[in-house]
Order: structure tokens, then C-alpha cells, then sequence
């Protein structure tokens, strides 16, 4: 076992035996306590390695180290490790450096490896530091701060994430690559570390953070945006509580105009046809067709017999009596007219005349129920409805055909 | 994507087409091409693709609000969404009163229709919001259970198409795009009815009627 994993395992047994007191110490957020209960012999590892500041006189405080270690045991901020401050560590690094390079002249082995050591825990706190921030962006942005509950607190993180994302990003520009080349100087070693690593890093971080800026400053829009709908929402139901006059304001055209109101026809002056071939409308067309209010019955013998059948060519839609609301109940009494002479296939017709082949079920259905409303229907004509399973064991069948016919 | 079946729900049904209550046209509308190819086709009819905000829900707009029938049709739809402002931020409200942390709902939110049903039926003050809240025509109903009252009241909120039904089992309903659009319209009525909606605002009007 080496020294450092010798250190972690009796700091292992520090922090078990000495479990309850660290806790009670986190909790404190730094403060002195002196009165921890009963401490083990291997509390003293804690305060050895500054784990825990103090001593039994004055009392103990939790170092940062210990209380972010407890955030993310509570799984809390687990997203909020920062990148250090660049200034700062650029300056501890450069220290590290120049005691490098001074090992390296006196050729002190051990203790040159001990600062490269050092100098790789720096660069990679940092390259944690700031894929932690690009992280945090993301999970911001993808949940649109949903850690935080109010619109108002969303809208201070988000302020205080954009001002934190616009500093960082000004401060890893200080970290170019001439910069990391200089100090690296010509060891091939930080240059690794360096100029390639870190560099690496920052690069993508700052590009990463360069597109969330205004994905953030979005959100930021969305959130006051938000906010100022809510507090309308309050507003109007203020309004309605205070004034039963209800709103009086007129708009001018211009005013409706630009607000860009949705303008829909109405559906009887212009429309889409119904897709009547198309199978797979046909149940869609039944349901509609039975929510429609009951049309005037067709009368027969008003608006038919008393016409002669050979002029019967092109004369229905004179019929003052007639109303043709529809395409369909203009070809259903176009049907009703040519049977009081001839046989007719409601889909030989469909065909004929509308050049179309395949079922008309919607206007099959249709006719269907309307001839059935004839009550006069079975003394002029004769109706024969042919009829398929809808598969071999159905019991449900449909409409394939209607045949009028004249009654001889 | 079937041009005719997005032009149906376009034109003939009225609709605003967004991600939660049409996801897949939607999509398509949001193309470029999409958008071209709508625009085309209502030409004729005088209409073109529009969005709320910008970046909300889809709908027709006129492409000649000049016309008499079109600004006929457009006074008439103010006089529409007008008349739905009301039970809507009666429903917003009372949903934010009932659950406290959803706060005023926002397109895309989720209500459940049990959670709702909870909240209400223990809380007295509740329900006498609910009560009032069916009085409104949009709620109106003759029912007296809460049940059936939150029911009439989720069943006009659909009618209004600003629910849309998630999972009918589980009655889990989802607030749709249309809200934006009714903010909007908002937005322009407390201006020129002079409804100060912060306090700033509010401070203004007092003093401009001192």
C-alpha cells in the first residue's frame, strides 16, 4: 500500500469513528463548536490535515472542503463545484511553476515530482471546474432552473448565471494559448498538461458558454415575460371583481390589425371539400353526419312528381321548394329524379357524374338515412340496399350500394 | 406529413397548432418548407401562417385585413377571445389559489384532474371558488357534486381549446399554446382599458386620475 492510500484509508476510519461530530460541524456552515461529545484519537487526522480547523479550546469549525463534501452527500448542488478564480490560480500555478523549474535545476527528483504532482491537481481542478459550470448551464437551461420554485427566483439565478457566465468567460480568455505556451515554456511535460489539456478544455468551455449566453438570455426573456403575464392574470381578476361593466374599448381596424388576430371563415363561404373516397374518413363522416340537425324532409310529391319525366334534364335546381344546402343534397335529389323514369346505382351515379370510382360512403350514409326519412318513398319508389360484411364473421355490415328504382 | 390533413386543421378547424396539442404538424409547420407550403395553399384564400409571439403556437392569419369581410371576421374574433378572457383568468387563478406552488399556469403545464379534485374538496374556500367559477356560461353546468362541477369546468377549459386531454384514463389534461394568445390579446385590452397590472403601472393611473 502506498503513503497516499495508506492516508486514505486512516482517514476512512477518522471520518467513521468521528461521524457524528463532522455532522454536527457541517451543520454549523464554519462556525465554532466546542462541545462535540466524545472524540476518537483519530479526530487529531481531521485537524492534521485541515479537514477540520481548530482545537478543543477554542472549538471546531468545518473547513470548506468538509461542508461542499456534505452538499453533495445531501445530493444537494451537486452541479455548483465552480471553476476557481482564474486570476488567482493563475498566479498559484505560476508559483508551482517557478518551484518546478527550480527543482529541476538542483535536480531535486522527488521534489520535482511532487510539484508536477501539485501542477496536475491544479489543472485538473480547474478542467473540473469548468466542465462543472458548462454542466450546470445545461441542466439549467434543459430544465429551465427547475430546482428553484418561484418565477422570481428563477429569474435572479438566471440574472446572476448570465453576469457569472459573461465574467468567466472574460476571465478564461486571459487563459490563451500563447499564455499556457509561456508558461509551459520548453517542458514537454506542462506542455502536455498545459497547452493541450487545458487548453482543450477551456476552448470547449468557452465555445459551450458562448451558445448558452443567449439560450440564457432567452429564458431570462421568457421568465419576465412570465412574470408580467401572472401579474396581468391578477390584474384582470382584480378588474372582473371591481367592474361588472365588463370592457368597453373599441379597437380601430389598424389596432385589430396589428394584432395579428387569427381571421377564420366562416365555414359556409368558403370551404374544403369533404374527402368523401377516402376510406378511411368513412366513420369520421357517419358521426358527423348523425350530429347534423335534421334537414327539411324531401318531399316528393312537391318538389318531384309534379314534373314530367322527360323534362327532367337540368330542371331540379329551379325548384323553388328545394334547398340545396349541399353538394350531397343536390345529387341525392339529382338520384331521386332520374329513378322516377330509370333504375339507378347510387355508385353508377357517383360514377357518371362525378367521374369518380371506388365506394362514396359518405354519401352513401348519407343517402341512406335520408331516403329512410321519406316517408313517401316506399309508394314511388322501390329502394334496394346491398349490403357486405365488414369481414367473414362480422356481424356489422356496410353500405355498398343503393339501387332507386321506379315502381312498375 | 399530409398537407390536406394540416390544412384542415388549419382553416376549417380553426385551430392553434402547437406542441402539445399537435406535436407532429407542428413540427412540420416549424420547417421552412412547411411554412411554404401552407402559405401557397391559403393564398388563394387570402390567409397566411402566423405564429404567437413568434416563436408560439401556429395559426391563419388575413394576408388582407383591408377587405370588409376579413375585418368584419377579425372584429368578430376580438369580440370572441374577449368574451374568453374571463373564464380563463377565473381558471387560472383559481388553479393557482388551489395549488400554490404551480403559480400562474404557463403553456405546456400539466393539471391533474385528481390532484385538483384533492385540493378543492378539502378546502372550503375552494370550493366556493368553484362554486362561482360554474356560474360563468363557459363552466356552466346544473351538476351538484365537486365532481362534476371540476369536470364541467375542465370540459369548457377544453371546449375553449385551452386543455388538451394527456391521458383521458388518468385525466391528465395539458395547458396548450392558445394561452399565449389570449395573453396577447390581454396585453393590448389592459392598455387601452387602462388596467394597471404592477404597481408602477397602477400608481401611474391613480395619478393620472387625480
Amino acid at each position: 500500500m502506498n503513503s497516499l492510500a495508506e492516508k486514505f484509508a486512516e482517514l476512512g476510519k477518522a471520518l467513521t469513528q468521528n461521524a457524528e461530530a463532522i455532522a454536527r460541524l457541517t451543520e454549523l456552515n464554519g462556525e465554532e463548536e466546542s462541545d462535540l461529545g466524545e472524540l476518537t484519537r483519530l479526530f487529531n487526522t481531521l485537524t492534521s490535515y485541515n479537514i477540520i480547523h481548530g482545537n478543543e479550546v477554542e472549538g471546531f469549525s468545518a473547513s470548506s472542503v468538509l461542508v461542499e463534501l456534505s452538499y453533495l452527500l445531501n445530493k444537494q448542488e451537486t452541479n455548483r463545484r465552480l471553476s476557481p478564480d482564474v486570476n488567482e490560480w493563475l498566479a498559484q500555478l505560476q508559483l508551482k511553476i517557478s518551484q518546478l523549474n527550480q527543482a529541476k535545476e538542483s535536480k531535486n527528483t522527488r521534489t520535482y515530482g511532487q510539484h508536477l504532482t501539485d501542477i496536475r491537481g491544479m489543472v485538473f481542478l480547474m478542467r473540473d471546474g469548468i466542465g462543472n459550470e458548462v454542466r450546470s448551464i445545461e441542466i439549467a437551461l434543459h430544465t429551465k432552473f427547475g430546482h428553484v420554485e418561484s418565477i422570481a427566483d428563477k429569474q435572479a439565478e438566471n440574472k446572476y448565471l448570465i453576469n457569472r457566465l459573461d465574467r468567466l468567460t472574460k476571465k478564461l480568455l486571459v487563459l490563451d494559448l500563447q499564455t499556457l505556451n509561456d508558461l509551459a515554456g520548453s517542458n514537454p511535460e506542462l506542455r502536455k498538461i498545459l497547452s493541450v489539456k487545458l487548453f482543450r478544455s477551456i476552448d470547449d468551455c468557452r465555445e459551450a458558454i458562448l451558445a448558452s449566453i443567449p439560450r440564457l438570455k432567452h429564458l431570462l426573456w421568457e421568465f419576465e415575460k412570465q412574470s408580467k403575464d401572472s401579474k396581468r392574470v391578477w390584474a384582470f381578476y382584480n378588474h372582473f371583481r371591481t367592474h361588472s361593466q365588463g370592457f368597453k374599448y373599441d379597437p380601430t381596424d389598424d389596432e385589430l390589425t396589428e394584432l395579428v388576430l387569427p381571421c377564420h371563415t366562416d365555414n359556409n363561404i368558403k370551404e374544403l371539400a369533404a374527402d368523401v373516397e377516402n376510406q378511411s374518413y368513412f366513420a369520421s363522416h357517419i358521426d358527423l353526419l348523425n350530429t347534423l340537425k335534421p334537414r327539411h324532409e324531401l318531399n316528393l310529391d312537391q318538389n318531384q312528381e309534379s314534373k314530367e319525366p322527360p323534362n327532367f334534364e337540368g330542371e331540379a335546381n329551379s325548384e323553388e321548394l328545394i334547398e340545396y344546402s349541399d353538394r350531397m343534397e343536390a345529387h341525392l335529389i339529382e338520384m331521386l329524379r332520374l329513378s322516377k323514369v330509370e333504375r339507378v346505382s347510387c355508385r353508377e351515379y357517383w360514377k357518371l357524374n362525378l367521374g369518380e370510382t371506388g365506394y362514396p360512403y359518405g354519401f352513401m350514409s348519407y343517402a341512406y338515412k335520408e331516403l329512410n326519412q321519406i316517408k313517401s318513398l316506399k309508394t314511388k319508389r322501390k329502394l334496394t340496399v346491398k349490403t357486405k360484411k365488414a369481414f367473414e364473421q362480422s356481424a356489422t355490415v356496410s353500405v355498398t350500394d343503393l339501387i332507386l328504382e321506379p315502381l312498375s | 406529413m399530409n398537407l390536406r390533413n394540416v390544412l384542415e386543421k388549419l382553416y376549417n378547424e380553426k385551430k392553434f397548432i402547437c406542441p402539445y396539442t399537435d406535436e407532429e404538424c407542428y413540427e412540420f409547420l416549424e420547417t421552412n418548407e412547411g411554412q411554404i407550403q401552407i402559405d401557397a395553399a391559403m393564398a388563394v384564400f387570402d390567409r397566411k401562417l402566423t405564429r404567437v409571439n413568434e416563436n408560439g403556437a401556429f395559426y391563419l392569419t388575413s394576408t388582407a385585413p383591408e377587405h370588409a369581410t376579413d375585418r368584419l371576421l377579425l372584429k368578430k374574433e376580438f369580440l370572441k377571445v374577449r368574451d374568453e378572457i374571463e373564464p380563463v383568468v377565473e381558471f387560472l387563478v383559481f388553479i393557482s389559489k388551489v395549488k400554490s406552488d404551480a403559480g400562474v399556469l404557463v403553456s405546456g403545464d400539466i393539471i391533474r384532474y385528481a390532484e385538483i379534485l384533492n385540493l378543492v374538496t378539502d378546502n372550503e374556500l375552494h370550493l366556493k371558488h368553484l362554486n362561482q367559477l360554474v356560474q360563468l356560461s363557459a363552466f356552466k353546468t346544473v351538476k351538484k357534486s365537486t365532481t362534476d362541477k371540476l369536470i364541467a369546468l375542465f370540459d369548457g377549459l377544453e371546449r375553449l381549446n385551452l386543455l388538451v386531454v394527456k391521458n383521458r384514463s388518468e385525466m391528465l389534461y395539458q395547458i396548450t399554446g392558445k394561452v399565449d394568445y389570449i395573453h396577447t390579446v390581454m396585453e393590448f385590452i389592459a392598455e387601452y382599458e387602462v388596467i394597471a397590472v404592477d404597481e408602477e403601472e397602477a400608481e401611474q393611473i391613480e395619478l393620472a386620475h387625480e
